[in-house]
């Protein structure tokens, strides 16, 4: 099945996985969300901002994890430990999320956020209601250059 | 006599909120709605400054705006969280269309007071955001009271002409 999101009938439409950080659950297309690991190991600072690297190994690999206004945190906060990484970014960033759930074929009404909320450069436009809570649907690659232009919680 | 004599003079009602300690607007009685003490926000990811979430009233989800922020451009991370009061307030898009729904961020709670229509003053020069949000201003216990126009700053244009 197509996953696609249909804005001109206010319907979400196929395949999508929910990631939770904390406050914040986003809703990605389940083909821009790449294998989930567990993250067993302890993370510490890297040179850049808001970004974490394994400590005391040469992994070369970069991890980020979300504020619930999808900032990055300066701290990596605990139960953080399940990792992704996303396409279409721009450069690879191991995601630390605390949920993810693979959601197939749904069909949730999508909700238009108001106007005078949005902000010139925001990567979240709608909402969905998912189990009494609001989920945030949104691409990868918007999603990625948002929170890393951002650098620091807003 | 005094009492004839004030009996003729224009009045109206507003309801005057405090949308930061010390700072003020008035908002015409028919376009506000319920008041809500410590509401529950949803907060909104990558939302501009001036909107500090979502908030649940009637089946819907509302925009709740921080009128600090908005007009004065200044954050207080404390209160845009949680603002104590959360004001519900009606717009409509244009005359006969139905109505829409937003909320004000409060410090304390509205007063309902009379205003004289010689109380009118020019509106405050110090910042030109009145000039996008406000209908008209009067004069109320030394205090400069801009009435707010509740659809200039629900309708997206004028809000997003400052962001």
């Amino acid at each position: 099945m197509t996953t696609s999101s249909d804005l001109a009938t206010d319907t979400l439409r196929g395949n999508f996985v929910l990631l939770v950080a904390d406050g914040l659950s986003l809703l990605l297309p389940q083909h821009e969300v790449g294998a989930a690991e567990y993250l067993g190991d302890t993370l510490e600072a890297a040179d850049e901002a808001g970004l974490f690297k394994l400590a005391g190994t040469a992994d070369q690999r970069r991890f980020a994890a979300l504020s619930a206004q999808m900032t990055l945190l300066p701290v990596f906060p605990s139960g953080r430990f399940l990792v992704t990484t996303l396409s279409g970014e721009d450069r690879e960033i191991s995601w630390c999320w605390n949920e993810l759930r693979v959601l197939i074929n749904v069909e949730l009404p999508l909700h238009p956020l108001p106007q005078v909320m949005l902000a010139a450069d925001t990567p979240v436009s709608h909402y969905v209601e998912l189990d009494g809570k609001l989920a945030w649907p949104c691409n990868a690659k918007q999603m990625s250059a948002f929170a890393l232009a951002e650098r620091g919680v807003r | 006599m005094s009492f004839e004599h004030s009996a003729l003079i224009p009045r109206a009602a507003a309801r005057l909120a405090e949308y930061a300690p010390g700072r003020t607007i008035a908002l015409p009685p028919h376009t506000t709605f319920a008041l809500l003490e410590q509401p529950v926000v949803f907060e909104v990811p990558g939302a501009a400054r001036h909107a500090c979430g979502l908030l649940s009233w009637r089946d819907m989800r509302l925009p709740l705006l921080d009128l600090n922020r908005l007009l004065h451009g200044e954050v207080d991370e404390e209160y845009i969280r949680v603002p104590r009061f959360a004001q519900v307030v009606a717009w409509q898009p244009a005359p006969y269309w139905p109505l829409q729904y937003g909320a004000l961020g409060l410090s304390s709670m509205p007063q309902t007071i009379v205003v004289e229509d010689e109380s009118q003053c020019a509106l405050p020069e110090d910042n030109a955001r009145w000039t996008l949000f406000a209908l008209s201003c009067f004069q109320h216990e030394g205090q400069v009271i801009p009435v707010l126009d509740t659809a200039r700053l629900f309708g997206a244009a004028g809000a997003r002409k400052i962001l």
